[in-house]
Parts: C-alpha cells; sequence; structure tokens
C-alpha cells in the first residue's frame, strides 16, 4: 500500500491549542531541551544531605531558603526557615558533610531568634544582599540581617526615648578660701552658656538635648523627642563660688540589645542676652557627641556651644517600616514595600537601615490591589500589583519617580519574578505569564508586557488561583530553563512546575516535585536548590514523605529517594480530513540511540483516551546494524573490540495497524522510555500514513 | 557551595557516552583547578597529617654552636665560603619551581681583648691616619648574600661590648635551580667620626652560636 509521509522535522515544546501545528507537544513530561535538538530526559532532586537518616525531618516543610555570600563569595550559606519558623544559615560544604541541618540563627549574645511562620499561602520571608549583610523580612517580625557571624536586628522600629536634663551647681568651684581666680571660676572653653567677669552681669540660659541610637552598622534611629528645658544663670564675676558657667547633667536613654552607641544632640543657648528665648534656637539641634556604649546613663555636659558638631536634620533618620514585606536594593539605597499601603520606601543613601519619613513615593492605584512584588533590574525598580506595573526611577538629585507602566497586568506571586536571560522579566500574573521586555528607558526600546502563557491555556486555568501567592520560580542556567512552581487546583503547595525552555521559547512541565521554595545558587557552580514542603504523605506531591533543602541535578536517578522520573512526550495532532481520513502504517523516529533500554509507544486516534495497543510498541535504542557497546555490559580489556562513542542520532522505525480504529482524522503519538528505565532523547519524527479513502491519496496533514 | 553534583546518571543498559563522563569531570576539573576556596577547606579540613612536608613551604637551615673566628688581618668579606661547621654560615638547596625565600640569619659572638678606641697620632694601635683628630674602633660587619646577591647588611658592629648578638632577615624572589645563601663577616677598623675603613683590626673576634634559616614559600 502506498504511504506517504508527514514529517515533523523538530519537535518542539508543549502548546495546548486545539489547533496547535504537529511539531508541538500536546504534552511534554520531565524534559529538557540539550541544545543540539533533542528533548532528553531531565533529571531529578536529592536532599542535599545524602543517608538514611535526614537531620532536617523535624522541621516541618521549609518555608523559604535564600542565598548569601560574603567577600567575593568565598563565603556562602543557604538561609532558610523551617515550618517552625526556626532560621538556620546552612553550609553546604560543612553542614551537609556532618549531617547536620545548619547553625541555628542567634544574636549576638547567643540567643536563638526564630521567625513567624504563615501556614497559608503568603509571600513568606524575602531577602535582599547588602555590602557583606544580609536582610531578611517577612512583615511580621522585626527585620533582621546577617553578619556571618551573627543576627542583629536591622534598623530601629522607632526614635530613642527622650533624655532628661538638669542643671548642675556650678563648675567645679570648690576653693576653701571663698575666692578664686579666672581659672577656678571660669575655665576656659568648659561649661554652657556665656560668663561674664563682670560681678553685675548673669546670664540666663536654657538648653534642650534630644539622642539617638547606633547600631553595629552604624546606622542611626530617629532622634528622640527633646528634653525638657535645662534652665541657669550664669552669675557674673571671678571672686565668689557660684560665679561662671554651668555643667549640665543628662539622664540617657538606653536601647535594646542592638544598640552599640547613642548620640547626643543639643540646642545652642536658646535665650539672648537677656535671658529670652530666640525664636526657632530651640528646635535647631546640633551633633554634642557619640557615647561609644549602651550602658552609661549619666553624662556630665559641659560643651560650650562654640565646640558642637554640624546641625542635624531630623529628616535624615527614620524608622524602619515593619510592616513592609518586600526589599531590594536600588541606587545605592534599600526599597522596601508591601506594607499594606500603596507606598514605596527607601532608605538614605549608604544607610540601608534608615528611612527618613520623606523618603516614600506612593504609587497610587489602590483600586489596582495591593503591592504584590518588587525587582531591580536595568536601571529601574519594577514594582508590582495585582493588576499594574510601575517603574520606579532615579530622576536625579535624591528624587525617584513612579511611572505607570501599565495597569492591565500585574504580578500574583513575588517569588516568581525572575530576569530570564534575553528574554527580560518573567513574571506569573495571575491569568497569564508576563514577560516585560524592553530597556524600561525612552531609548527607542519599546518596553512592554507579552504573555508567555497563550500555549498553555489549559494549564492556567487548572492554577490554584487563591493560592497563587505560593508560586516561586528560578532561571537554572546550566539548561536554560525558568522554573516555574505553581499550585494547581486542590492544592495550596506547587505541585507543577512549568519549565520554559528560554533558549528556544517553548514549555515542558514536571511534577512531584514538592517546592515551597527555590533558588540557584548565583555563584559560578549554579546549584538548583529547593526547599520541601512534603512534610506529611498527604501534602507531598509524590505521597512520599521528604523534608529539607533538595538540589536537582540531572546525575540524580530518582525524584527524591524513589520517585520515577517519568519522560514522556506526546506529539501534537496530525490531522486529516473527515472526507479523506488517514490510515496511520508506522512512524520512523529519529532519536538518540542510547542502548538497549526500550523506548515505547503508543499511538490515539481522534483524540480518544485509550491507545491503538493494549502494551505499548517496545523497541531497543540501537542502530539496528550496528550497536553500541552499554553500560553493565560491555568489558573494555583491550581485547575486544569495544569502543567509546558519541550518542549518536539514529532512525527506530515501528510499524503499526489498527483495524478497529475508524477513519482517523486526527492522531497523536506518545513517546516514553520502557518502564523502569529513563532516557530517551527525541529529535524529529515521520508519520507514514495511507490514505482511508479508496478515491485517493490522503490530504497533507499539518505539520 | 563547594559541593558538587552529579551531572549525568549512568543507567544499565545505556550506550556508554564519555560526553556525559566528561560532563561530570569537568564539573569537578572547574571546581579543582583554581575554584578552590575556603568552602572546600573549611576549618579542620585537612590536618597536618595529611599533608606531606614541604607541600606549601620547605625550611633549609645551617645551625651551630662550633665557634669561628674570621682572620681579623682582612678586611675582605669572609666565613661564607662553608657552613657553619668550618665557616660563618651557608646554606645550599634545589628549588624545584620558582619560589619566595626569607632568609633568616642570627649570630653571637665575642671580643677578644679589651676595647679598642684609638686616638689619631697617639702610640701603638696607630695606622696611617689622615685627620689627628679621628678615633678608631674594631668593628664587624655582617651580610646575607643569596646567589652572589648582597640581600642585607648588618652592622658595623664595634668592640665596645664583649658579647654581642644580631639578627638579620632578607625576602627575595627566586626561579627555580640552584640557589645558595651565606652569611659572611668583615672585620676592620674604622673611623668613629666617618666610619671609613682605617687598617686592620687589632682584636680578634669569634662568632660563636648562630643560624642561617632559609624559608622556601611556593606558590
Amino acid at each position: 500500500m502506498e504511504t506517504h509521509p508527514l514529517v515533523i522535522d523538530a519537535f518542539a515544546g508543549m502548546d495546548q491549542r486545539f489547533a496547535a501545528p504537529a511539531k508541538q507537544a500536546t504534552r511534554a513530561r520531565d524534559l529538557t531541551y540539550d541544545g543540539r535538538g533533542a528533548w532528553t530526559t531531565a533529571g531529578g532532586y536529592r536532599r542535599i544531605i545524602a543517608g538514611t537518616s535526614n537531620p532536617f525531618a523535624a522541621s516541618g516543610a521549609i518555608e523559604s531558603i535564600h542565598f548569601f555570600s560574603q567577600h567575593n563569595g568565598s563565603r556562602r550559606w543557604l538561609v532558610y526557615i523551617d515550618g517552625s519558623g526556626n532560621l538556620y544559615t546552612f553550609n553546604p560544604s560543612t553542614a551537609a558533610r556532618s549531617g547536620s541541618p545548619g547553625d541555628a540563627a542567634k544574636d549576638r549574645t547567643g540567643t536563638t531568634i526564630t521567625r513567624a511562620v504563615v501556614t497559608s499561602p503568603w509571600q513568606r520571608s524575602q531577602s535582599a544582599c547588602w555590602g557583606d549583610h544580609f536582610y531578611l523580612i517577612n512583615g511580621i517580625n522585626r527585620p533582621l540581617v546577617f553578619n556571618g557571624y551573627w543576627w542583629d536586628y536591622a534598623g530601629f522600629s522607632g526614635p530613642a526615648g527622650s533624655p532628661s536634663a538638669t542643671a548642675m551647681d556650678y563648675p567645679l568651684a570648690v576653693d576653701s578660701g571663698g575666692g578664686g581666680t579666672d581659672d577656678v571660676w571660669h575655665i576656659p572653653n568648659t561649661g554652657l552658656g556665656p560668663t561674664s567677669e563682670d560681678s553685675t552681669t548673669d546670664y540666663i540660659c536654657a538648653y534642650r538635648y534630644r539622642v539617638s541610637f547606633v547600631n553595629s552598622r552604624g546606622q542611626e534611629s530617629p532622634l528622640s523627642q527633646p528634653s525638657d528645658l535645662v534652665t541657669f544663670e550664669n552669675k557674673g564675676g571671678l571672686t565668689s563660688q557660684g560665679q561662671g558657667r554651668h555643667f549640665a547633667r543628662i539622664s540617657l536613654p538606653i536601647g535594646a540589645s542592638e544598640v552599640v552607641a547613642r548620640r547626643l544632640y543639643r540646642t545652642q543657648n536658646i535665650n539672648d542676652s537677656n535671658g529670652d528665648p530666640v525664636s526657632g534656637r530651640g528646635e535647631v539641634f546640633y551633633f554634642h557627641s557619640e557615647i561609644q556604649d549602651n550602658v552609661t546613663s549619666l553624662y556630665q555636659d559641659s560643651l560650650p556651644d562654640g565646640f558642637l558638631g554640624s546641625k542635624v536634620d531630623d529628616l535624615n533618620y527614620g524608622a524602619w517600616p515593619l510592616s513592609a514585606k518586600f526589599i531590594a536594593p536600588f541606587k545605592g539605597r534599600l526599597f522596601l514595600t508591601g506594607a499594606g499601603n500603596s507606598k514605596v520606601y527607601f532608605s538614605r543613601p549608604g544607610y540601608p537601615e534608615m528611612f527618613p519619613p520623606e523618603n516614600e513615593l506612593d504609587v497610587g492605584d489602590a483600586n489596582l490591589g495591593p503591592i504584590t512584588g518588587m525587582y531591580a533590574t536595568r536601571n529601574a525598580l519594577v514594582v508590582f500589583k495585582a493588576r499594574a506595573i510601575y517603574l520606579v526611577k532615579d530622576a536625579g538629585n535624591g528624587v525617584f519617580q513612579a511611572q505607570t507602566l501599565t495597569r492591565e497586568v500585574g504580578c500574583s506571586s513575588p517569588n516568581t519574578i525572575r530576569e530570564v536571560p534575553d528574554l527580560g522579566l518573567c513574571f506569573l500574573a495571575g491569568e497569564s505569564i508576563g514577560l516585560l521586555q524592553g530597556a524600561l528607558e525612552q531609548d527607542g526600546t519599546p518596553t512592554k508586557v507579552l504573555n508567555l502563557a497563550i500555549p498553555l491555556p489549559y494549564t492556567m486555568r487548572r492554577l490554584n488561583r487563591s493560592a497563587l501567592i505560593n508560586a516561586c520560580s528560578a532561571v537554572h542556567h546550566k539548561d536554560k530553563e525558568w522554573w516555574l512552581c505553581v499550585p494547581t487546583l486542590g492544592k495550596a503547595d506547587n505541585n507543577l512546575v512549568l519549565v520554559y525552555h528560554h533558549e528556544i521559547g517553548e514549555w515542558t512541565y514536571r511534577e512531584k516535585y514538592p517546592i515551597a521554595s527555590i533558588l540557584e545558587t548565583p555563584d559560578h557552580r549554579g546549584h538548583l536548590y529547593f526547599g520541601s514542603y512534603a512534610e506529611s504523605t498527604s501534602r507531598a506531591p509524590d505521597g512520599v514523605v521528604n523534608l529539607g533543602i533538595m538540589v536537582y541535578s540531572r546525575g540524580w536517578q530518582y525524584k527524591g529517594a524513589s520517585t520515577a522520573i517519568e519522560p514522556m512526550y506526546q506529539t501534537g495532532e496530525f490531522t486529516a480530513s473527515p472526507f479523506r481520513p488517514m490510515r496511520p502504517k508506522g512512524l520512523i523516529l529519529q532519536s538518540v540511540l542510547h542502548g538497549n533500554n526500550d523506548l515505547t509507544v503508543q499511538v490515539y486516534s481522534n483524540r480518544s483516551a485509550t491507545g491503538w495497543f493494549t502494551a505499548a510498541m517496545t523497541q531497543d535504542q540501537q542502530y539496528i546494524f550496528d550497536p553500541l557497546p552499554v553500560y553493565g555490559t560491555a568489558v573494555f580489556d583491550g581485547a575486544t573490540t569495544l569502543y567509546w562513542q558519541d550518542a549518536r542520532v539514529g532512525p527506530q522505525r515501528f510499524d503499526f495497524e489498527n483495524v478497529d480504529a475508524g477513519p482517523v482524522t486526527d492522531c497523536t503519538v506518545v513517546f516514553s522510555p520502557a518502564s523502569g528505565t529513563r532516557l530517551m532523547s527525541l529529535v524529529a519524527m515521520t508519520l507514514e500514513i495511507a490514505s482511508d479513502d479508496p478515491r485517493g491519496k490522503p490530504m497533507s496533514a499539518a505539520s | 557551595m563547594a559541593n558538587e553534583y552529579r551531572q549525568n546518571w549512568d543507567e544499565n543498559g545505556n550506550i556508554l557516552d564519555p560526553s556525559m563522563w566528561l560532563e561530570d569531570n569537568n564539573r569537578l576539573a572547574g571546581e579543582v583547578n583554581g575554584g578552590l576556596d575556603r568552602d572546600n577547606f573549611p576549618a579542620n579540613t585537612i590536618v597536618s597529617t595529611e599533608m606531606s612536608g614541604g607541600d606549601f613551604v620547605e625550611v633549609q637551615m645551617d645551625s651551630t654552636n662550633t665557634a669561628y673566628s674570621p682572620d681579623r688581618t682582612s678586611t675582605d668579606w669572609q666565613g661564607g665560603s662553608a657552613a657553619g661547621a668550618t665557616g660563618l654560615a651557608m646554606e645550599e638547596w634545589v628549588g624545584e619551581e620558582d619560589e619566595h625565600v626569607d632568609v633568616h640569619f642570627n649570630a653571637t659572638w665575642s671580643w677578644n681583648g679589651s676595647t679598642s678606641i684609638y686616638e689619631a697620632g697617639s702610640t701603638g694601635n696607630r695606622p696611617t691616619q689622615t685627620d689627628p683628630n679621628e678615633q678608631y674602633y674594631d668593628t664587624v660587619e655582617l651580610r646575607l648574600v643569596v646567589d652572589g646577591n648582597v640581600v642585607a647588611t648588618l652592622g658595623p658592629f664595634d668592640d665596645g661590648a664583649e658579647y654581642a648578638a644580631t639578627y638579620g632577615v632578607a625576602s627575595i624572589q627566586l626561579p627555580s635551580g640552584n640557589h645558595k645563601a651565606t652569611a659572611e663577616c668583615r672585620c676592620a677598623r674604622r673611623s668613629i667620626q666617618s666610619g671609613s675603613l682605617r687598617g686592620v683590626c687589632t682584636n680578634t673576634i669569634t662568632f660563636t652560636a648562630r643560624s642561617l634559616v632559609v624559608l622556601e614559600r611556593f606558590r
């Protein structure tokens, strides 16, 4: 019988639309694109600490994992929070070797620090690196900062307590003779306020003080409210005790454990020579001194006005917005947002823990939902709302402004925002997958938002929208993949991984990955780590409890301990006209010939759920006239003709017939490795068809 | 994150694809060849018993208590032609690769005879002087020489104290090959005012304990 070929010259990724070309996959699972045109078996994952004893077993589901490095990357940690709120720093090089879950976070006194964990879907803890410090926030607890040795609270939640001050009697005026000299009563450069050698000239003086706290990173709290007015009279004259300048005694507030120093500010003498207050002078404070401890409670002030430091502007100081949930460094400042309003807060330049009250932007449009994420890239800080995107730009001179990019697309999942190479900023946008392209500048390059999910309409409808905030993503540079981990209906956890092969712009998917939080290490190693939520059989996507931090690799045989990697590729539909239906007679598959492990083929026609064969057709993945030696059997002892050879692409022929099938208008083929094996690499195929119409040849199918 | 993970899985029945094996090896090579850092070697990863001698530094030493008395009648540099048993100090070694070398030397000596300060024009101990107001004394200088290059000079030290000691160190970059470090001394009578040479010493000098230490540091 004469047959005709329908050719797929290169397999592509998934396209779930009904009339997608046959080269697009209906389904493509556990596959990766190898860069040479083959869809090959993807990897698996394994707990980062091997062995039967799991040190993470008591941790519960991992809440989030983060990466932190110091000294140009020579000290590195995974920072993670477990289901009980325990915060750990984990160095795989040491902790993994010793079978430890890592070092529990402690402050400088050795007190363990824990974090709040929300069990319902939430944005989880967010982090940012600034210099050699690692900042961690969750919008609930006080922000933390890690210096590589201990944890500390970042910033200040409010101003220091107000100091109180009293005037002392007289300056060191002790002379049993009842008299003295200039040197005794008028000590040069010491004491407050003016004084006169004329006993008839007195000066009534007044002062006020403010205090701030300083932490170990030199970050300063907002200034306290001013102290009460300290008033005294400097009596004139040179001869009697009681003449000369006054001292003042200040009672200083003691700070919390993160405070290592306090700074004292003071007015100049508020009064004029008549003893009347000068308008405004009581509100102008100057740097007085730094008390370099958090213990001293009393301070004796004898500093003349002329020795004060520079004038302080309390608009340069501000508290950390404690309820902020998102954090990003940008333009030498730390940006915070997600504090339950539409505001973006930014720090003083160079001072990442000081947020002056005027350093805030309102990105408006409250009816477009809450702020859902923030990402700094391409000279802009991209701020996402549920239904809008804004670009925060530096307008110069420390002025930032927010530009509305779109009010149509927003972000649903803050942990999915990632910059994908050669594409742009990708993120999950609820019913779509956004791609923000362009230079984000007015340089002629269009800045636009595209939808990467157009080929995935079926999958996007399956997403559990109420739990999308749990979704997360990472770019796996080694395999040129963007992993988008999403929850589907009925699940709050991410049970589906959509993989975007950004080199060719195609989608596949993976299942049975319990990914609560995922990252790729930004060092040269590029490991793909994720924290597992598989704390119970019912919660685990494969029904297997497996807690801890996992690492993905194509070198693992399984997902977890024993869950199979299940590569499967289902072609798109070869379609013929109902007037000229076709009869598939066989296929030639071009694939990488991996050896003696079988490849299986199943055929489905007319979009039926039932395949043609009760047992799928199987065949070795060998070139029949020149089979190669295989692992586990071949012995390279020099006495044989066995040799090494790179895997090669070759044809595999499958002939089939199904007389029970009716007239075939749609036909699809499913490829997968035989049960118990895992390797296949598909390149192209030809489907041979005969006409089912005795009057003539079939029409060409879409290909 | 110095951990590296297997990149491919070799399954029974699959052909032996060398590119898969090479990918694994490539990861390891990338980690070891220039990529090692403190993550690879956290504290106590390598203990001394796990390193063979000379892995990173080698120490050469010529140390002796044998007395050595240079020729007081010569104002030439001397003592460097033999090791401490018969000379002042000498060490020879072969550098297997280019290296950074620290040369350390210490010596203790004693003068035989009373302090020798002489006035020009006085009788005895009186060389040909050019300035009648000069005073002279006996001195000894020391120097460290590596491959013929003077790398450190010490002194001159006069005989004002019967016993004296000195310590010197020099740092030098050397290529691979044969090397020699010597300590040499020179006895001379010198002008107190100008330091200029004014003849030979009257008193003899005896070096007692001394050590020449060569510390080789390899890249």
